[in-house]
């Protein structure tokens, strides 16, 4: 903008103003003497009046009275002698006096006129400094929009030269500071003055303008307020993130003002306190008439407090939701003080329900665990003890705090200090230790007998992480079996032993009396000698049975043998007090039996198809082999079992329909069943009109496992 | 009832015969010898065996049938019971396997007890009887031997 001509700045030098002289004034004789043919040889100073004034105008009163001597001087000197100019009479000297005393009056009023104009020229240039130190833009554009003025600050707004711009048509060069351009239009239209936002997208700046009538045209201040505005989306942005974050942790902000009692909720707070958007009072009261009745008198005392002490506040409390639901919700805050007084409490307040549920049931478990009667003992995989409920505190003896940390070796007996280390690689592995009954120590020295259920713990990655023990102790229930068993064995004793002892003596006596009775009163011994072997045989089936049943199941003695030798011999035992009854075939079926079990079985069969088969038809006894198996069938003809009997029929107790003579318990194909199933066979009942088959399976390799079921 | 009364009577009987038979089977070559511990049972066995016309002799336990044996009584068949104190069928059959004047006397077992996987090693096994006996089947056996 301060752009000066070479000449300009050499004239404002002291020695530039008088140089300009001699130059303007042989100007204004060179120009004389070309003009000498129409204006003649009179008048030669005629053309130095105006360069004095220029020479005054120009550099002031000095340079032009020196420019008045100057071409006194050059005029007489110089042109004179020469001439063709003359000044001869004294007239013509008398005008050369004269042009003196003009020019220099001309020399003073024109460095008069330059004085002034430069005194103008300072102002505005002082003015023109003064608005380009301003920050804020000013621009003066004429009727036609052409720009008279811009400041430095603007300048810099519209990112052009002083030179690019001044004098230009603003709404050709900036069309698209459309809003400015229309403000600058109603301010010329209408003498409006307008104040307005503009985004300048070349620049991407943001101004705060204001456009007013000046005398020219318009006006416009530009306040860049590019950082402000930038400052402003920060700040939103920032906001927005906040709220972002505080509905992503579920959680809103509160402000309280103490003095005034106002209270401001972020727009989720309303949604965790179950409000409808917007609906909130916006008062402490209006707040604590969401919280639930219970917990009124708790905010207020936390909230006294805090305020008294100027301390961190937190509580939690219940929330009643329009739809009855109870919520949950934690809050917790800092006092702002100022002179020592509460003026503002903030914080944060977020839902709570799901934690406090799961809190609840965490303790709900925790009662169940620390109530159980079983002990239960939680350990990592190297057998250290992380958790001790208060069962295993009595069953062990050591308290929680003092097992926990410590090696599960502390209530393992000394003879029995590894066992745990293969429950801990069962687990490892992932598998379930079920009812694993053992022995562990007490802390005063006791063993106990105790059953162990060790299941995997898994952590939130499904890695196992160690094991959960459940303990019971069974050395009181040990003891009550113990006691069981033996009342059992007495019993089988008794019937075994005790029971038969007599009944021996019974009948060897029977045997001896009949040869020493009268005859009158010998029909009587064969009925006593009959019952005392029905008794016995009763006492035969109670005792397998009660084996069968509560004991370890039938015995069984294995030995090689041949099924055909063991039936053929049942066979010939019943046959004696049967005769002709009986039909027997059989093939060789050489295994493994226990013959005397195998035989008691073949002839529960016989005696039972004998006793309920129709007496004028035959049992028929046949013994096959089948790779790997034998099989023997016991067949009579007779009256059908009926369809309802035949289902149960290999149970304890069962005996044919009205048939209680039958002189059995209704053991005999119960305890024939069992000691098939002990021999690994099966037997099965086959019924065909009035043909009644039992089928033994046997296989012959022999028995499954000695002395096993 | 009556007959009861004299079944008792007799039995009382048989128990005091029985000693008498004991003190004369030491002297006499007994044909079967019994050993059981019970007396009624004992003497009724005896007495069975006797009414069929042979000789009998009862001991009270195996230790007692062992020192009549090695004292010189020779039965041609023993039937022994296993539960018995002092010394008990299991053990009886271990003196007699471990004599060898006395291994070669076949033995029956007699037994109330049906748990037979627990019945001695028996050398020259000559049957094995469960109480109540099959008296039929233990005369047939004894007639085998002595008759």
């Amino acid at each position: 903008m301060k752009r000066r001509s070479l000449l300009k700045r050499l004239l404002a030098r002291p020695a530039g103003r008088y140089a300009q002289v001699p130059v303007l004034i042989g100007a204004a004789f060179a120009l004389r003497l070309a003009l000498t043919p129409w204006l003649g040889t009179r008048g030669g100073l005629i053309l130095c009046y105006p360069a004095v004034l220029a020479a005054a105008w120009i550099g002031g009163v000095g340079p032009g009275v020196f420019a008045v001597g100057t071409s006194l001087l050059g005029f007489v000197l110089l042109l004179r002698p020469r001439g063709p100019f003359t000044v001869n009479s004294p007239e013509e000297w008398f005008g050369v006096g004269l042009y003196t005393i003009t020019a220099i009056a001309i020399a003073v009023a024109g460095g008069a006129g330059r004085r002034a104009r430069n005194a103008i020229s300072q102002e505005m240039e002082r003015t023109r400094d003064i608005l380009d130190q301003m920050s804020v833009g000013f621009v003066v554009v004429d009727r036609d929009y052409r720009f008279v003025f811009l400041n430095a600050a603007a300048l810099a707004q519209t990112g052009k030269r002083y030179e690019d711009v001044i004098g230009r048509d603003a709404r050709l060069m900036f069309g698209e500071a459309r809003e400015a351009m229309a403000a600058i239009g109603g301010v010329l239209d209408r003498g409006e003055a307008r104040e307005y936002e503009l985004h300048y997208a070349p620049t991407g700046r943001w101004s705060l303008q204001r456009a007013f009538p000046v005398r020219e045209g318009a006006a416009v201040f530009v306040m860049d307020i590019t950082d402000r505005k930038r400052a402003d989306a920060e700040v939103r942005q920032s906001r927005a993130q906040l709220t972002r974050t505080l509905e992503a942790g579920r959680m809103g902000h509160w402000s309280w003002n103490v003095e005034t009692g106002d209270v401001a909720w972020s727009e989720n707070l309303e949604a965790i306190h179950g409000v409808p958007s917007g609906a909130f009072g916006g008062t402490f009261d209006s707040f604590l008439a969401l919280v639930h009745p219970d917990d009124r008198a708790g905010i207020q005392e936390r909230i006294a407090v805090a305020l008294r002490e100027g301390s961190h506040y937190e509580i939690e409390y219940r929330v009643q939701r329009p739809d009855g639901r109870i919520e949950w919700v934690a809050g917790r805050g800092e006092v702002e003080l100022r002179d020592g007084k509460p003026v503002r409490m903030s914080g944060l307040a977020s839902n709570v329900t799901d934690l406090k549920r799961s809190e609840g049931e965490r303790r709900l478990l925790a009662a169940i665990v620390s109530s159980s009667e079983d002990a239960i003992v939680s350990k990592a995989l190297d057998g250290t003890i992380t958790s001790w409920n208060r069962a295993a505190e009595r069953m062990f003896g050591y308290t929680a705090d003092e097992a926990v940390g410590q090696s599960i070796r502390l209530i393992m007996p000394p003879e029995k200090q590894d066992d745990f280390l293969g429950i801990l690689e069962q687990i490892r592995r992932g598998e379930r230790v079920e009812h694993y009954e053992t022995l562990r120590r007490t802390r005063d020295g006791r063993i106990i007998e105790v059953a162990l259920t060790v299941s995997p713990v898994h952590d939130e990655t499904g890695r196992i992480v160690g094991a959960s023990k459940i303990a019971r102790d069974i050395t009181a229930s040990k003891a009550e079996e113990r006691e069981r068993q033996r009342t059992r064995d007495m019993y089988l004793g008794i019937l075994g032993h005790d029971l038969r002892n007599p009944l021996n003596t019974i009948v060897a006596s029977l045997y001896t009396l009949e040869k020493q009775v009268p005859e009158e009163a010998r029909k009587v011994l064969p009925r006593m000698a009959r019952s005392t072997q029905r008794m016995s045989r009763m006492i035969e089936q109670l005792l397998d049975f009660t084996r069968a049943r509560l004991g370890d199941g039938i015995t069984l003695n294995p030995s090689p043998g041949d099924l055909r030798d063991i039936s053929h011999a049942v066979v010939e035992e019943i046959e004696a007090q049967h005769p002709q009854r009986i039909r027997f075939q059989a093939d060789s079926v050489p295994g493994r039996f226990d013959s005397d079990r195998l035989a008691q079985a073949v002839a529960n069969l016989v005696g039972n198809a004998l006793q309920h088969g129709s007496p004028a038809s035959s049992v028929d006894v046949r013994v096959t082999s089948r790779n790997g198996s034998g099989r023997l069938e016991v067949s009579n003809r007779g009256t059908p079992i009926p369809e309802s009997v035949r289902a149960t029929i290999f149970e304890p107790f069962r005996r044919a329909e009205g048939r209680r003579d039958s002189g059995g318990l209704g053991l005999g194909l119960y305890i024939a069943n069992e000691i098939v199933r002990a021999h690994g066979g099966t037997i099965r009942l086959e019924s065909a009109d009035d043909l009644t088959t039992f089928a033994i399976e046997l296989p012959t390799a022999g028995v499954p496992s000695p002395a096993q079921k | 009832m009556s007959w009861l009364l004299g079944e008792n009577d007799r039995d009382r009987d048989t128990v005091e015969s029985s000693s008498l038979n004991r003190t004369r089977a030491q002297e006499t070559e007994g044909c079967v010898m019994i050993v059981e511990d019970e007396a009624d049972a004992r003497d009724a066995m005896v007495e069975l065996i006797a009414g069929e016309g042979f000789s009998a002799v009862g001991a009270v336990h195996g230790q007692e049938a062992l020192d009549m044996l090695k004292s010189g009584t020779r039965p041609a068949l023993i039937l022994l019971d296993l539960k018995m104190p002092v010394m008990d069928g299991w053990g009886f059959c271990e003196a007699l396997a471990a004599d060898e004047r006395l291994a070669s006397i076949p033995v029956a077992i007699l037994t109330a007890s049906a748990i037979y996987d627990s019945l001695p090693h028996r050398r020259n096994g000559a049957g094995l009887f469960t109480k109540p006996v099959d008296f039929q089947r233990l005369l047939a056996l004894v007639r085998r031997f002595c008759g």
